[in-house]
């Protein structure tokens, strides 16, 4: 298409701002979480990543040999990318410039997420995308589907297709894809996926696992030890470090809160609104409702999000240790404790988020959607009526992909906070105002 | 259409089920002489001992054949299919992670061991003999010198019950079957019965030898039903009309011929091969349609021994399901009861095992707590060393 | 030693202002809001004051609240609108008002509150960036259809058969109105659909699970009888008018103001 002189000049130029603008906002909000108080020591190694990844623009740290499967959603088993001796990396992405170039590839009612996935796409700059051998993309939204299709014209895509529900029949299918999927990979790889290779890479993945539920656990100890901001990141900059090198970076965040919970350190001697955040994923840098709640003066003390807890807290359980057995652990994992809205029966999200209001204390819930996601817009209804009954106030935030409604955000987030904290016993609201 | 399909092939398979049964008289197996029916201390420490064990060699090595035909049958089957059946064997000295054994399984295979032991030689080596006692489990009592009566010789042949015993052995009898029943219920399949430890022994192979079993699903465990009614129909009523259960029953070929008695075995012994290759693939297959473990299962609800579920604290995640040897569905899908023990279930624990969220799932007995599901066992296989100590 | 209070509600398109002294109304003020809100804000206290008679010492706290609050230097703190409301109707309420719902019909926003028993907020929705169902669509469809907005809901009460407006965007529905103008439909018909469909879009915002107590309107918008009609029949209730509906974000800043004063 590029045929003259004049239209590579253009095109470079246009990359250029692109690239600039996006270095920016991502600078942005790195800058932002790092202001934020309460960060424990061993941050570092995460902020990193999301920098290197969003504003130095490089590919993922790993050598030069290995290669990268990009990946979606939740439901990918990284188990049997680590067992072909590729690294998998998580595409979805929270990045507003690309999304702007998205706008014009997807039509104006698709959901941003995937907006910013075909602009990273189209513009071809970003070394994280375009250093995957493969991309696989699950089936989970219609959104989805057709990006799938779209990422086909640029590399090689395998799409899974997500039962919509979760029954023996749907696991056995799930299965066999999942034996597809070795095929594929191993196409792609160029290495095996044997029985040792897989059982080496549950282990490796495994201890991140256990490393996330100790993580996890901390974190919902009151009073607080870390910001709900700073776990979002943390597990945000998962979906772009290899397992061992997160679980290593972990370790040290736990070791850190474990010192901070035994001197009985914490976060803030304000008594701050808990508040859980669900809804549409939230992805690095689009972070702007993390980032308000906590500079409005709550806490994010419990995220329910794909990119969050949801994606990581249940390990595959091998209850057969046959090949088949793991595999079979691993397609179950993917599909049954998944709270994700694409399954048509989706009681067991509500569960779960009692669950989490339960373990939290949490005082208040920020239902987020992203404008187009419709999946999640539709479970609202049916979760406000029942967190009504518990009397935990929800709120619905619909966002974009941009800063304009930042202010619009800031009025419902400070209107919602201060919601819960008139609803607190008035004893501690005078103990609030005297630290004012 | 499917439906008429699935009810002809039941029908076919109990039909098959009836004439073996009515007719297993005719269908020896292995046949002893008759002078061989008898034991003592002697002749276990003999080389007499070793022919009596004959048709259990016979069992066993046809089995083993059996799997690996089945392996052999299956792997053609899966490469003209396409799937690359090379790394289902492992070649190198790779682990699938395992979480460490939890002392519940441990006393579990302990008691099931020696109860079996006991209950084979007991009588034998120790002396200690109760034989009017009676356990409704697949101990056969054919095995005139084990340790305590087992209910099932007497169940299916009510006509010798109410005719061969004096009235005080009757009122044992039933006191004692329906007292075990009541008091442990199914734990006594998965804690006491030597039918179960077999199959347990099978399953361990598999898993040793790392061989892909057999996935059940609903409509496997829909299958087992009718064949489960059938059976109980048989166990009960075969008496009635002339045949003999323990003809057909699989479990004779385990403790009698051990303990040295030359039972001559009939279609029994055909059908141990069958149960034996099945529960190599499928874990305790035989359970599933033991009629002795139904009618215990059947006062489950008085039991003291119950499966407590805290469902605040299930993430549905179907582990338990997946490790359920007996198929029992409710136990990941109940977000509302706290009391998720079902007819079916054999208290064998793998549910907690395999549970990865704390406190989701215990085994209570009369309200304490013997067994509690934690992440932190589940996780256990991958935790590296410094964080134990650390912990 | 001060024993007044006010509360000032920096709308989008108003600057209201609250004076309280005894737990009672005394005097309230509105301005446009114009470029200067901290300016407008001095401007409009002192004026309060003077006509009052009180000096400025006699101010014990002033509150503000509403989009423009954080610029408000005058006042001493700010809280957010919907908290604000909500405490207004302890004071503006009618008497035998239960409460259970505030619907807040402001210039550019329009939110529904819902209040436990003791006026304690329990939950709010509010709409999303666009403006249809607030006082600026009124105002925009008053002047296409060439009448004030203190004309608007009288009007729309002689309609005998109002239009279907369907638009759910200002300017959408602002030609969608131009076309019914065209079509030479009567023009109460066509406030009194108006009227019907603001009312339609926010009670479409209400949450269906809260239904205890009664409905009060506040902000501008239900100075608008026919849009208060609209509401009552959409809703098959009766619907509440706080008094000072229009001050009802600045008597609660007031009133804010004096439980910390």
């Amino acid at each position: 298409m590029i045929t003259s002189s004049r239209d590579r000049e253009r095109k470079e130029r246009q990359d250029k701002r692109f690239i600039n603008k996006e270095t920016q906002t991502s600078a942005k909000y790195l800058r932002r979480i790092e202001e934020l108080s309460g960060a424990p020591s061993g941050m570092r190694p995460f902020l990193d990543t999301l920098r290197r990844i969003y504003v130095e623009m490089k590919g993922i740290d790993i050598p030069q040999t290995e290669k990268t499967i990009g990946t979606y959603c939740v439901m990918v088993p990284q188990e049997l990318i680590y067992a072909a001796g590729a690294v998998p990396v998580k595409l979805c992405s929270g990045n507003y410039t690309a999304f702007f170039i998205g706008d014009d590839i997807a039509p104006r009612d698709a959901c941003p997420l995937v907006k910013a996935v075909a602009g990273f796409k189209h513009t071809g700059l970003m070394p994280v995308y375009e250093k995957c051998s493969m991309m696989i993309v699950p089936v989970t939204c219609d959104c989805k589907k057709k990006i799938a299709g779209m990422l086909g014209n640029y590399c090689d895509v395998m799409t899974m297709h997500i039962p919509t529900t979760k029954g023996d029949d749907d696991i056995d299918e799930y299965v066999s894809q999942l034996y597809d999927f070795c095929a594929r990979l191993e196409h792609a790889t160029g290495n095996k996926i044997t029985y040792d290779s897989l059982a080496e890479a549950f282990h490796k993945t495994g201890r991140a696992q256990y490393e996330l539920s100790e993580f996890i656990r901390l974190k919902k100890q009151m009073p607080y030890l870390i910001r709900g901001t700073h776990a979002m990141t943390i597990m945000n900059a998962a979906a772009y470090m290899p397992a061992e090198v997160w679980a290593d970076a972990l370790r040290s965040v736990n070791m850190s809160l474990s010192i901070r919970a035994m001197k009985g350190e914490k976060i803030t001697n304000k008594k701050l609104p808990r508040i859980l955040l669900t809804g549409s994923p939230i992805v690095y840098p689009n972070v702007k409702i993390p980032l308000l709640i906590e500079e409005m003066g709550g806490i994010v003390a419990g995220d329910e999000t794909c990119m969050g807890e949801r994606g990581m807290w249940d390990p595959p359980v091998i209850t057969d240790n046959s090949f088949d057995g793991m595999i079979r652990a691993l397609a179950n994992r993917s599909i049954r404790p998944c709270p994700c809205p694409t399954f048509a029966d989706n009681t067991q999200r509500i569960y779960r988020l009692k669950q989490l209001i339960k373990e939290n204390q949490i005082q208040g819930v920020i239902y987020h959607v992203l404008r187009g996601c419709l999946v999640y817009d539709f479970e609202y209804k049916r979760i406000e009526d029942e967190l009504g009954k518990l009397d935990v106030p929800v709120i619905r935030l619909e966002s974009d992909y941009n800063e304009e409604d930042v202010e619009q955000l800031r009025i419902r987030i400070e209107a919602f906070i201060e919601l819960i904290k008139l609803r607190q016993p008035p004893e501690k609201r005078s103990e609030d105002s005297r630290e004012l | 259409m499917r439906s008429r399909k699935r009810i002809i092939r039941t029908a076919v398979i109990c039909i098959v089920f009836f004439a073996l049964s009515y007719f297993a008289l005719y269908l020896p197996f292995y046949k002893f002489p008759p002078e061989s029916y008898g034991t003592s201390l002697k002749k276990i420490f003999s080389v007499e001992y070793i022919k009596t064990l004959i048709p259990l060699f016979i069992i066993t090595g046809v089995s083993v054949i059996g799997i690996a035909l089945v392996i052999f049958i299956r792997n053609k089957l899966l490469n003209k299919n396409g799937r690359d059946i090379s790394r289902y064997s492992s070649r190198g000295k790779g682990k699938a992670p395992r979480q460490k054994p939890a002392v519940f399984m441990i006393v579990r295979w302990v008691i099931m061991v020696l109860f079996s032991f006991m209950m084979i030689w007991g009588g034998l080596l120790f002396g200690l003999r109760s034989t009017n006692i009676s356990l409704p489990i697949f101990s056969c009592p054919a095995n005139n010198v084990q340790m305590t009566e087992t209910s099932c010789y007497f169940l299916s042949h009510p006509k010798d019950l109410f005719t061969e015993l004096p009235i005080k052995n009757i009122i044992i009898f039933f006191v004692s079957t329906l007292l075990f029943i009541i008091l442990l219920g199914r734990v006594m399949c998965g804690f006491l019965c030597p039918m179960g430890l077999v199959q347990d022994i099978m399953d361990k192979i598999r898993k040793k030898t790392k061989t892909k079993g057999i996935t059940p699903n609903e409509k496997m465990y829909a299958a087992f039903k009718p064949i489960k009614w059938f059976m109980i129909l048989l166990f009960f009523g075969i008496g009635f009309i002339g045949g003999n259960f323990c003809n057909f029953c699989p479990a004779i070929t385990v403790s009698p011929i051990l303990a040295g008695i030359g039972v001559s075995l009939y279609v029994s012994g055909f059908l141990m091969i069958l149960i034996l290759i099945g529960s190599f693939f499928k874990r305790r297959l035989f359970c599933n349609i033991c009629p002795l473990g139904y009618l215990v299962g059947l006062f489950h609800k008085i039991s003291p021994f119950r499966i407590k579920k805290d469902c605040t604290a299930c993430t549905e995640c179907g582990a338990c399901y997946e490790a359920c040897p007996m198929g029992i569905k409710t136990i990941y899908t109940e977000r509302e009861k706290a009391d998720v023990t079902e007819a079916n279930c054999i208290m064998c624990g793998e549910c907690i095992k395999c549970c990865p969220e704390d406190n989701a799932l215990s085994l209570t007995c009369a309200g304490k707590k013997l067994y509690t599901a934690s992440r932190k066992n589940v996780m256990s296989g991958y935790a590296s060393k410094k964080n134990e100590v650390e912990i | 030693m001060g024993k007044y209070y006010i509360g000032l509600d920096g709308g989008s398109t108003y600057l209201k202002a609250a004076l309280i002294g005894n737990n009672q109304v005394i005097d309230t003020m509105v301005r446009n809001t114009g470029i200067d809100n901290d300016g407008t804000a001095r401007k409009l206290v002192h004026e309060l004051c003077e006509n009052n008679g009180i000096s400025a010492s006699d101010i014990g706290y002033i509150m503000a609240t509403g989009y423009s609050r954080k610029v408000l230097e005058i006042a001493d703190d700010d809280i957010s609108e919907i908290t604000a409301h909500a405490y207004g109707v302890r004071l503006t309420a009618p008497k035998d008002y239960r409460p259970g719902m505030i619907i807040d019909i402001g210039g550019q926003d329009s939110k529904i509150i819902y209040l436990d028993s003791k006026y304690a907020v329990k939950n709010f929705s509010m709409n999303d960036k666009c403006a249809a169902g607030t006082g600026k669509f009124m105002e925009v469809i008053a002047q296409i259809l060439e009448t004030t907005i203190d004309n608007v809901g009288p009007l729309s009460l002689e309609a005998t058969n109002p239009c279907d407006i369907n638009s759910t965007c200002v300017v959408f529905a602002q030609s969608e109105v131009i076309s019914l103008v065209a079509r030479k439909y009567d023009r109460r018909d066509i406030l009194a659909g108006m009227h019907i469909s603001m009312a339609r879009r926010i009670v479409k915002m209400m949450k269906k699970s809260e239904k205890d107590g009664d409905i009060l309107m506040t902000g501008g918008g239900s100075l608008n009888i026919g849009l208060h009609k609209a509401f009552e029949e959409e809703l098959m209730r009766d619907v509440f008018v706080a008094d000072y509906p229009q001050f009802n974000g600045a008597i609660g800043a007031a009133l804010i103001a004096s439980e910390r004063g």
